[in-house]
């Protein structure tokens, strides 16, 4: 039998995989590299940020389907998100 | 079986009969019923999240069509789907109350107006492959006839494609 974080980590692993997946449907991948580093990445993301996401900012509840969308939806967005960071980053900063 | 079902499934039936020997359009008509049936079983044995389990059946569809389709039109029906599991995405987010929720109404409407519209396309240019393989038929060089003609063969060009995937080997 797992214990309780385990369970939390692993609902919190499924959500960041599922958001990544679905990241690849809205935005398709162009070489097996870019599928791998996105796919890494969104994963990554949804784990680290999908907690601090949904308790700072989406403010739901504490229950696991919250657990797991909230990491979804992190590593759903995240790709774009950090793109958009870096391009508004890159216009600030103007060309070199 | 609703009205709905046995409507759609006479569509299928037809959509299939107009791209006879179209191989492509018959994959992707069956993939689009099997993501369909799929859905609709689960969802009316009453579990839970279904359109969770709606939208994963769409999106392995989506994927498939980006690492499978040749041509241009196929990846319209990329698009439709792409446009299915948005919505299923937005209404479960609505019933987990991330969100306010889209009334359900609203949301069968939505997808039953894109799965007609994916019936109606990969139908038509299922259609239209065979028939367009020939220009006998049609008058005059430069009349509305041709000009329709041309572009709808533009959609039977081979897409661009990422090298990885299996569409253009």
């Amino acid at each position: 039998m797992m214990d309780w974080p385990t369970v939390a980590v692993a609902i919190k692993a499924l959500g960041a995989s599922l958001g990544a997946f679905l990241a690849l449907v809205f935005q398709p991948p162009k070489s097996t590299r870019d599928l791998l580093i996105r796919s890494l990445f969104a994963f990554a993301s949804g784990m680290i940020f999908g907690d601090p996401a949904r308790e700072q900012y989406l403010k739901w509840p504490e229950r696991w389907e919250y657990w797991l969308a909230s990491a979804a939806l992190v590593a759903l967005v995240s790709w774009a998100v950090y793109g958009a960071a870096i391009r508004l980053i890159g216009a600030y900063k103007g060309p070199k | 079986m609703t009205g709905v079902d046995t409507s759609l499934l006479i569509g299928l039936c037809v959509a299939l009969a107009v791209s006879v020997g179209n191989k492509r359009a018959w994959g992707w008509l069956l993939a689009g019923a099997a993501s369909y049936t799929a859905s609709v079983l689960y969802w009316r044995s009453g579990l839970p999240y279904a359109p969770f389990i709606a939208g994963m059946c769409d999106a392995l569809i989506c994927l498939a069509i980006y690492f499978w389709a040749k041509t241009r039109w196929e990846m319209m029906v990329w698009r439709l789907f792409q446009a299915s599991v948005l919505v299923n995405i937005v209404y479960l987010g609505g019933t987990l109350n991330a969100w306010p929720s889209p009334s359900h109404n609203a949301y069968s409407i939505i997808l039953e107006l894109i799965n007609w519209a994916a019936l109606l396309w990969i139908g038509g240019n299922g259609a239209y492959q065979p028939v367009g393989a020939s220009t006998d038929a049609l008058p005059t060089a430069g009349g509305p006839l041709r000009r329709l003609h041309r572009a709808l063969s533009a959609l039977h060009k081979p897409r661009a494609t990422p090298a990885f995937t299996k569409a253009g080997r």
